[in-house]
């Protein structure tokens, strides 16, 4: 009885083994040498082996680049909550941090303590710079089938200063439309200086305030230096998003924009003028206004 | 009935685009009075400020006579100037006059140690540069308002509809900014 089974069993791996090679062949649509499609899944294999590599090293070379760059500042590390704060408390606040359809989060951050010039004083304030992800949905309809949907994953570089006051009413100064542009469909609050208000959409609650902010120094600032760039107030969070010109070349993937941001985000505090921070009852830098650390930053 | 549809839809729409057009003058005129007010209520808030910084100043410093009876004197020019019927160039003016008596008023302290070291001085003094920073907000959004009412004033086709309906020229409040002459250099 146990040769019969061992011949069966052969013969069924023959049957089995033959089943494969042809829809291997039918995968390839080829008629060619029966070890084709053999060599066609170790070429896939080395293809995948050699861009999990690439991916690793990109990621560990992200991750020393980003240490390098925490390492120039004293006191800043990699951070899981930006400024100590969850991106739950971050999704949908600005519209630099949205919600998408899938998931949603930061990534790359690192924050610490950075001297800001607010009203002519230097303020100690919580800064962070990080990429913020999101995932949006796409559903591609062919005719007779059933849409395929996919998640395309989209990215937004912040940095993030936590201000040593409380803005109550949000305001958010970002790109305007192209229709905007032209003037066919400006929305938002309109300004002094034309070239701002072709280039911005300005949205908040308590106009005197808009207007407090947007003095004409930060008007004419922000039209030269910031066009694509979108800087929110929400409570104590001052964001500006977007790609700065400028890369550190001697560090690696989005470190490279770190720095660039940071200055930028210095730049913009330090011009926002004393009367806006006047308004918030900004009473100088005392110790109580220094914000304390995060609550439990995380190294990663 | 064709020929009457082809004459009256085209009326219609014209009556219709009129009508909105004078409803958002309208508007514009509302806002363009709220945000006066608002200056006014600044301006009056500045305005009483005024006596107690002036004796404030008196009880260090006597001998400036001269200044306090300047700032005292625009002052009361300020007052006058408010009612409507005084032109908004004459108001400004006036302002302005009452800045710069302030400016000198407060540049005294600079020669006085124990003035400038005064809680009260001191308390006064934000109070002012906080009133004056919302001056020129304020004055700010009025102009605004006066800029786009202008602007479809003059602009085809709302010009026919000002003009049918004889909405007046606005003019703007152009003043002195008062918060950048007296705003403490040094952070509170």
């Amino acid at each position: 009885m146990a040769p019969e089974v061992s011949s069966t069993v052969d013969a069924g791996s023959v049957v089995l083994s033959d089943r494969a090679t042809h829809l291997l062949l039918a995968v390839t649509g080829s008629d060619g040498p029966s070890w084709l499609p053999w060599l066609m899944v170790g070429l896939f294999g080395v293809v995948m082996a050699i861009s999990w590599t690439i991916q690793r090293h990109q990621r560990r070379e992200l991750h020393e680049a980003l240490n390098r760059f925490v390492d120039r500042h004293d006191g800043w590390h990699l951070q899981a909550w930006p400024c100590g704060v969850h991106a739950d408390q971050l999704v949908g606040r600005f519209e630099a941090t949205p919600r998408g359809d899938r998931r949603y989060g930061v990534e790359s951050a690192v924050g610490g303590p950075a001297e800001m010039e607010i009203s002519g004083a230097t303020v100690q304030c919580q800064v962070a710079c990080f990429v913020w992800f999101h995932e949006r949905r796409r559903t591609q309809r062919s005719r007779g089938r059933r849409g395929r949907t996919t998640y395309d994953r989209r990215t937004e570089l912040v940095a993030m200063c936590q201000l040593p006051v409380h803005t109550h009413r949000a305001v958010s100064i970002r790109p305007e439309s192209p229709l905007g542009r032209v003037g066919l469909s400006r929305s938002g609050q309109q300004l002094e200086s034309e070239a701002f208000n072709r280039r911005f959409r300005v949205e908040g609650r308590d106009r005197a305030l808009v207007v407090t902010l947007l003095d004409a120094g930060l008007q004419e600032l922000l039209a030269a230096d910031y066009g694509e760039r979108g800087i929110e107030l929400s409570d104590d969070l001052l964001v500006l998003s977007g790609e700065p010109t400028h890369r550190d070349r001697s560090l690696a993937g989005i470190a490279q924009t770190y720095p660039a941001i940071l200055q930028d985000l210095t730049r913009l505090v330090r011009s926002i003028p004393p009367p806006f921070w006047r308004a918030l009852a900004f009473e100088g830098p005392t110790p109580d206004t220094a914000p304390p650390p995060p609550p439990s930053p995380q190294d990663r | 009935m064709e020929y009457l549809l082809a004459i009256a839809l085209p009326l219609v729409l014209v009556l219709v685009g009129f009508v909105l057009s004078y409803n958002r003058f309208v508007a514009q005129l509302a806002s363009i009075d709220a945000t006066w007010a608002n200056i006014e209520g600044e301006l009056q808030r500045r305005h009483d400020l005024v006596p107690n910084l002036v004796e404030t100043v008196r009880g260090y410093a006597r001998h400036e006579q001269r200044v306090l009876e300047q700032v005292t004197e625009a002052r009361a020019q300020a007052i006058a100037a408010v009612p409507t019927t005084v032109p908004i160039e004459q108001q400004a003016r006036a302002e302005d006059a009452l800045t710069q008596g302030l400016t000198s008023l407060l540049a005294i302290s600079e020669s006085y140690p124990e003035l400038k070291s005064d809680a009260v001085f001191r308390d006064l003094q934000r109070q002012l540069v906080e009133t004056e920073d919302r001056i020129a907000a304020a004055r700010r959004l009025y102009n605004l308002e006066v800029a786009s009412y202008e602007r479809r004033r003059r602009s085809v086709p709302s010009n026919v509809v000002a003009g049918v309906v004889g909405f007046e020229a606005r003019r703007m409040f152009e003043i002195r900014d008062p918060a950048a002459e007296h705003s403490p250099h040094v952070p509170r």
